[in-house]
């Protein structure tokens, strides 16, 4: 007989990303055309 | 209200993040650092003066991490924590409630991608990147990187951004960039930004019928635990504390309100349900 798991509590909101700023240098050459 | 209601207008003095200027190493990854120690000095009417330099070395990667030197808000948060300047950290804001805050009087840390710049006058970047700036009331953006360089760039006098272009660049920035380096950004018409403290407008939560989780949560050491996931018909309106940012056990990052009233009284709840009341 397996003894009952505690359900994991899924959070319905999910995660957010959070980015950094400040990863490339605002001197870093730019690689591509930005929009 | 402004942070510094006995002084009307008051800002910060602009800190560049140049390295030929500020002293600082690491400046030119230190965009979110510099903005925040502005915004630091805004939140406290100039009461605490930190350059961006010390900001970075309170934060938990004091250290550049070679892989990712940046920081994020809730970095920048938990280090100006350490001189009880708490910030409203608020992840994918519609843009309207950034522009409403900024005009009333609070200042925001934004983080942006430059590429919408590029082609303006307000240029501080050589490229697009993910960026950093601290947004005052009446617009008058104090980019870190703006300091007139090589006559190249912009440098910062206090001239209002265009709210537009602002928008533009927030949108853009870049959440995560795919292993075939495509990137996912945030949406048009959203922001990421941490704002200095309020203190006037009031907040209440409210969730229509389905599901969220209940937390528990400790405001000293910012830590918090899931109780159960909520079924709800949906709830009354009830009076909460601002949202704060909370971590999991697991390392996740949750913004969540306390609730003051109601049937989850004193327990926290996700901050997504909840609305400003100015």
């Amino acid at each position: 007989m397996t003894e009952p798991k505690d359900k994991p509590i899924v959070d319905p909101d999910g995660d957010d990303e959070e980015p950094k700023s400040g990863d490339q240098s605002p001197e870093d050459e730019p690689e591509e055309n930005p929009e | 209200m402004t942070a510094c209601a006995d002084r009307p207008g008051y800002l910060p003095r602009f800190q560049p993040q140049n390295p030929a200027i500020s002293g600082d190493d690491n400046g030119w990854v230190n965009c979110t650092a510099y903005s925040g120690a502005m915004a630091a000095a805004y939140d406290t009417c100039g009461g605490v003066n930190l350059t961006g330099e010390m900001v970075r070395s309170l934060s938990s990667e004091p250290r550049p991490s070679p892989g990712s030197p940046g920081l994020n808000l809730r970095q920048l948060d938990d280090a100006l924590n350490r001189y009880g300047v708490d910030l409203e950290v608020r992840y994918r804001l519609p843009w309207a409630d950034f522009a409403r805050k900024i005009n009333k009087g609070e200042g925001g840390v934004l983080q942006l991608e430059t590429g919408p710049f590029l082609n303006t006058k307000f240029k501080s970047t050589a490229g697009a990147v993910n960026h950093a700036v601290f947004v005052p009331p009446g617009w008058g953006v104090m980019d870190p990187a703006a300091d007139g360089r090589r006559n190249l760039y912009w440098e910062y006098d206090g001239t209002p951004y265009p709210q537009e272009l602002l928008k533009r660049a927030a949108g853009r920035l870049i959440l995560s960039t795919n292993r075939d380096g495509s990137k996912n950004r945030l949406d048009y018409g959203y922001v990421y930004a941490a704002f200095t403290r309020d203190r006037r407008s009031t907040w209440t939560w409210q969730h229509g019928p389905g599901k969220f989780v209940l937390w528990r949560a400790n405001d000293a050491t910012r830590e918090c635990t899931a109780i159960k996931t909520q079924v709800t018909g949906g709830t009354k309106r009830h009076a909460c504390t601002p949202p704060r940012l909370y971590r999991t056990p697991d390392g996740r990052t949750k913004l969540l309100v306390r609730m003051l009233a109601g049937a989850y009284k004193d327990k926290y709840v996700p901050a997504a349900y909840s609305e400003e009341v100015p």
